[in-house]
Order: structure tokens, then sequence, then C-alpha cells
């Protein structure tokens, strides 16, 4: 699977990997990107099956990134990853279409939680 | 114990993630009881000497500003500040319902049950992340100037401080804070300590 991990630290996007590689195993393909502007942009570039995204970085945050990413592709998987966990945050991006929002620090039970459900909904898509 | 320990780039790099997990679930308490939406910003981080902090902090204050402090008991033993100014504390203050003829008795209340949250969630929240846990004092808030921080501050019981910049911009107004974490010498080596284990193990 190719899988886009976005976040301004990288210490998420390490978390993110190192958790990544546990539970969906070493044999994906994964491509990091600082901020939502070069998302989008490596989102466009390589088309990946899955996107982790913050929602607090420079240049462009995550809430606009999604809303850019879902316009490429209205179908796109992306979790939110981040620990900005208002109420009103969490049901802006859910409303514009991220498949689950998930409180930082990303950790083993939570990407398990995540594997399931994006294993279901692939699993779905292709019946 | 006499030490003067320095924050690599990767230091800060973690401790800034640390503390925007901390402040976002912090932020997130305090957005539920005003019933509004925060922008959260990215935090900044720097360690500084007693020296350098007395300066930094008269140099960034308006006349007056709204001193909130607060001890931590644990590992990370210290104490926390929470700066903020009048006009910040003003809009604060309306969400609450309270007008411009809001005493600074009414401003001390809300200032206070603000610094407990926002300093016990973001230090609470820092200290689960690297395996450990503290306990607070009472919050105390006072209106200190220009002239009397030097005193107001109790920096002479610390040689350090990481400061910890960020403001909270909610949908109507805006609140600007700094958040100071004064810790004894021993905390500030124990941090170092776990943010060299994090860099080596993920960095």
């Amino acid at each position: 699977m190719r899988i886009l991990v976005v976040d301004d630290s990288r210490l998420a996007r390490s978390a993110v990997k190192k958790t990544l590689k546990e539970e969906f195993g070493e044999d994906n393909e994964i491509i990091e990107a600082e901020n939502g502007q070069i998302a989008v942009e490596k989102y466009k570039e390589y088309a990946p099956e899955l996107v982790f995204l913050d929602l607090t970085m420079p240049v462009m945050d995550g809430f606009e990134a999604l809303k850019q990413i879902k316009a490429i592709h209205d179908k796109a998987y992306v979790i939110v990853v981040s620990a900005d966990v208002q109420e009103i945050a969490v049901g802006k991006v859910m409303s514009d279409g991220a498949v689950m929002h998930v409180q930082k620090p990303i950790n083993a039970k939570k990407m398990q939680e995540i594997y399931k459900t994006v294993k279901f909904l692939l699993k779905a898509e292709s019946k | 114990m006499d030490v003067k320990l320095e924050f690599n780039d990767d230091h800060k790099e973690v401790l800034r993630e640390l503390m925007n997990v901390a402040y976002g679930s912090a932020t997130a308490i305090i957005a539920e009881i005003l019933d509004t939406f925060a922008t959260l910003h990215i935090p900044k981080i720097e360690l500084f000497h007693d020296y350098e902090l007395r300066d930094y902090i008269i140099g960034k204050m308006e006349d007056n500003v709204f001193l909130c402090s607060q001890g931590i008991n644990g590992k990370i033993a210290g104490e926390s500040i929470f700066i903020l100014n009048r006009s910040s504390m003003k809009n604060i203050s309306k969400y609450f319902d309270l007008d411009d003829s809001a005493t600074d008795e009414d401003l001390n209340d809300i200032a206070t049950e603000l610094t407990n949250i926002l300093s016990s969630t973001t230090v609470g929240k820092l200290a689960e992340q690297i395996d450990s846990m503290v306990s607070f004092s009472p919050p105390s808030v006072h209106i200190v100037n220009k002239v009397s921080i030097k005193d107001d501050l109790k920096m002479k019981d610390y040689s350090q401080a990481i400061v910890i910049t960020t403001s909270i911009e909610f949908e109507e107004e805006q609140i600007y804070g700094d958040l100071i974490l004064f810790m004894q010498d021993d905390s500030i080596v124990w941090i170092k300590e776990k943010l060299d284990a994090i860099i080596e193990e993920y960095l």
C-alpha cells in the first residue's frame, strides 16, 4: 500500500511510520510531507491509498489540506492524527470526509483500530 | 546542583511535539468551558537561564499583566507561570458575560480557573507522555507591573526555565498567553534524559 504521512513534526511522522510497520507490515511505500501544501502536491504526484494527516501545521493546515485532497479524489482515505481534540475540530474533519480522527500521540492500540477500519473499508469497496 | 543545560534542535523539536499534544488537550477543555472553537498554533520552545528570562519577560509584557502561578510536584518539580496581558483577560471575560465593568477581582477569579485547567492539563499530559505523574498546588494570581515582576517571579529559586510561548485564538477573540515552566535542575536533567531516549528511538 502507498501511504502519505503528513506532519510538521519529525517525531510524529516517525511514530506513525513505526506503528504502521508494526500493524500494516513492512511492505508499504511511505511518503512524507511536512505541511499541508506539500501534502497536496505529493497526493497529486503519488496518489496514495491512505493518508495520515496532522491538523496544526505551518504554510497550510490539515483542515485545508483535507479539503483539497478530497477535491482531487472524493474517496481518498484520510486519517486525521491530531492534538486538536475539540469537538468542533473533530466534527469539521469528519464532515469534510476524514475516515477517522485519532488523538495524538499515536500508539499500537490506536493503529490497530485504524488498521481494522481501513481493512473493512477496502473490503467493502472491493465488493 | 549547578548545571548549565542546553537543549539542541532535536530536544526542542521533540519537546515542541510533546507540548503540542499536551496543549491541545488543555485547549479542548477550555474551548468546551467557553463554548467556542480555538485555533491551535505551534508552540515555540526555549530554554532560558534566569538572567535571560527576566529580560525576555520584561521585553514582552505590557505595563501590567496577570501573573498566574501553580506549583508542580513530582519528577517534573517546579512551578508553572501563565502570563496574560490585560487586553487578553478582558477578551476572556466576554465569554463569561462580563462587560467592561468587570473588576480585577472578577478577572482574577477567571484567571485562577483558567490557569488551573491550562497548567495542570498541559503539565499532566506532558508528564504522562514521558511516563511520569505530577501533582499540583492551588494556583494563585497577581497583577504585576514591569517594576515589580522581578520580585513576583520566583526566579531566584530556579537557574533555568522552559518557556513555551503560544497564543489561543478563539473564534471571536484573540487571547495571548505565555506559559513558562520553571523546573528544578534535577527535573531538567531528568527531562533531557527522557528526550534523549525518544530521540534515540524515533529520530
